[in-house]
């Protein structure tokens, strides 16, 4: 890869939208670089998937140029965008990374939620992005497209399960994507692509159509190369649905205003291995150099950590639960199709008792109150993203960290999943390079329903370090 | 560290300030009984807390010396009563009040916001301790 991208393709989603609007750029000008740049990288790192023609996308993106003459917009109008591959969206198959599905088109109507309102808000949809399979597992390969590779190094992942969507974002295919986190999956892909991803609160971004409306901890939300982007393409997401009774009302206008805010004397609990979980040496010395970010800032930062107790319990017994009673019928027909960390989840939620989810339920109760009064004090808590930097390509899950085995194929990243248990907002923000040029990012977690200001925090780091301008070469 | 060692920081500041600085530490230090005092002499700003122990987490007051003003920190700000609306700051807990003179710690509306902040003290201040001043950080002047 010699050459670099259109700068359109690395303009800002808010500066993007704001010079389509005023014309001063046209939507097929900014489909035109995307396409370019896609149909230059994407042959290699696989991210974007079901794509249409690029005729069709520019004849839609000249619809959308003369909708611009003729009535007023909305904010995301003419930027290009490609939906994660679980998601619904009429008119492109919804494979969820399983050869069970490659060819399931979902009906008119059966938009997600979040695709409704991307779509409403005016982005030209014009494929999917790439997905492990049914999500599960934070490392992008399926049966029916293949793995995703990570732009800073091809032989490594773009994690997952948001995989696709973090590589696009990265190389400048598309100003920003949609992506969800029930274990870590919007974080995971963002850290190990050197971009932004807020896992929002639960319930400030609707998740209907889900199976299980008032169980787990699933959220949805938004990656793009910066702070800003996220909260930017928040606004246009978050708030109430009556389809999804977690949602909740929300003023998006507050996400559309500069996120700067003051931080002096706010205290910030500093625990990259959340109290003892073992972390790779390399992601280690790049997030500690970043301690005194913090401090400079004004931050009271110390040596502090809630008391997660059970929550491996909690989690691990809430999500397989959840995936038996999703997935035990298909299984049951066509076992051979699925990949074996998923056979394996699925079966462990059949030994379930109703004690057991009556006691992880309680527990996770809990958990919650705990974590309330640790964050009265508290406002933020700091960790690692990640337990490791991306890892092999060609393996689908890092059998030992620092010499400790994994005990299970999520088992490396109870960093992400632990925070999805407390139902808390967490950023994961890009915080520099291992030595060998992997991008490592810091998670930055904040009080319940506080996701501005976790979007401030992250933004004034951002800012002060500058890690996420850095681009992968050739992009 | 020695009050005599934060006096010679404090003595770094204008005149006007040092003056400033240390008429509101001698109003200050009788309403923490016990208090650990902690210094972090910021390039920006000297900063002292008023702690029951030495973590800083556990603040109650700080104050934050300027190179013309102070700023007295409350940390439960978003909580604490203020019918007057004294507090200002756009921190999700953190409130301040500039001190314009020491005076201004004898209003009644500060009295009673510093009352409810130490109400929250959690720890609670040792009363019976000795006050100590301990050096958290120190930025390197060039």
């Amino acid at each position: 890869m010699d050459v670099t991208g259109d700068p359109l393709c690395f303009t800002s989603a808010r500066e993007l939208s704001q010079l389509i609007k005023t014309r001063k750029v046209s939507a097929r000008e900014v489909m035109t670089a995307c396409l370019a740049q896609i149909n230059r990288l994407n042959p290699h790192l696989n991210a974007i998937v079901a794509r249409r023609d690029d005729d069709v996308c520019l004849k839609l993106a000249d619809e959308f140029d003369r909708l611009l003459r003729t009535q007023p917009v909305d904010g995301l109008h003419g930027l290009p965008i490609a939906f994660k591959d679980l998601e619904p969206a009429f008119g492109f198959p919804q494979s969820k990374g399983s050869p069970i599905f490659k060819n399931f088109w979902p009906e008119a109507g059966a938009d997600s939620v979040l695709v409704e309102r991307l779509r409403l808000r005016g982005v030209i949809p014009i494929g999917k992005t790439n997905v492990p399979e049914f999500g599960m597992g934070s490392q992008t390969y399926n049966q029916v497209y293949g793995t995703t590779r990570n732009p800073y190094d091809s032989t490594k992942t773009a994690g997952g399960s948001s995989g696709g969507a973090a590589v696009a974002v990265a190389t400048g295919m598309l100003p920003l994507a949609d992506g969800g986190d029930l274990g870590g999956s919007l974080r995971n892909p963002a850290n190990f692509n050197n971009v932004v991803a807020l896992r929002p609160t639960v319930g400030l971004v609707p998740t209907a159509p889900s199976p299980m409306p008032f169980v787990g901890v699933s959220t949805k939300g938004i990656l793009a190369r910066s702070v800003s982007d996220v909260a930017f393409g928040l606004a246009f997401v978050a708030g109430a649905d009556s389809r999804d009774p977690q949602s909740y009302e929300f003023n998006p206008r507050s996400l559309l205003e500069p996120l700067r805010r003051d931080f002096i004397g706010a205290r910030v609990a500093w625990s990259i291995d959340l109290g003892g979980l073992p972390v790779d040496r390399r992601v280690r010395r790049v997030l500690e150099a970043q301690r005194r970010t913090f401090e400079d800032f004004g931050c009271i930062v110390e040596d502090a950590c809630p008391d997660f107790g059970n929550v491996d319990e909690i989690f691990l017994t809430l999500r397989t639960w959840a995936s038996w009673n999703t997935y035990k019928e298909l299984l049951s027909e066509h076992r051979a199709q699925f990949k074996p960390e998923a056979v394996w989840e699925i079966e462990q939620g059949a030994h379930l008792t109703g004690e057991d989810i009556g006691r992880a339920l309680m527990q996770q109760g809990q958990l919650l109150e705990r974590m309330r009064a640790f964050q009265r004090k508290h406002e933020f808590l700091v960790c690692a993203v990640n337990q490791v930097p991306p890892f092999a390509a060609d393996e689908p899950w890092p059998k030992s960290i620092e010499g400790m085995a994994m005990e299970t194929y999520i088992a490396w990243m109870k960093t992400t999943y632990w925070i999805s248990a407390t139902c808390r907002p967490a950023l994961s923000v890009p915080a520099g390079f291992t030595d060998d040029g992997l991008p490592v990012g810091i998670q930055i977690v904040g009080r319940y329903r506080s996701d501005r200001d976790v979007l401030g925090l992250g933004h004034a780091f951002e800012q002060a370090t500058g890690f996420g301008r850095r681009r992968p070469e050739g992009a | 560290m020695t009050s005599a060692e934060l006096d010679a920081i404090i003595a770094r500041r204008s005149p006007g300030m040092v003056k400033l600085t240390k008429a509101v530490l001698a109003k200050l230090r009788p309403r923490f009984p016990g208090a650990v005092e902690l210094v972090y002499d910021k390039r920006n700003a000297l900063v002292i807390g008023f702690c029951p122990d030495e973590r800083a987490s556990n603040v109650i007051n700080s104050i934050a010396v300027y190179t013309k003003w102070i700023n007295l920190y409350f940390f439960e700000g978003d909580s604490l009563p203020d019918p007057e609306g004294l507090l200002q700051g756009t921190g999700a807990m953190v409130r301040n009040i500039r001190l314009e003179s020491a005076a201004d710690l004898d209003r009644p509306a500060v009295k009673a916001l510093m009352a409810e902040a130490l109400k929250c003290a959690d720890p609670p201040l040792d009363k019976k301790a000795k006050r100590r001043i301990l050096l958290k950080q120190q930025s390197r002047r060039v």
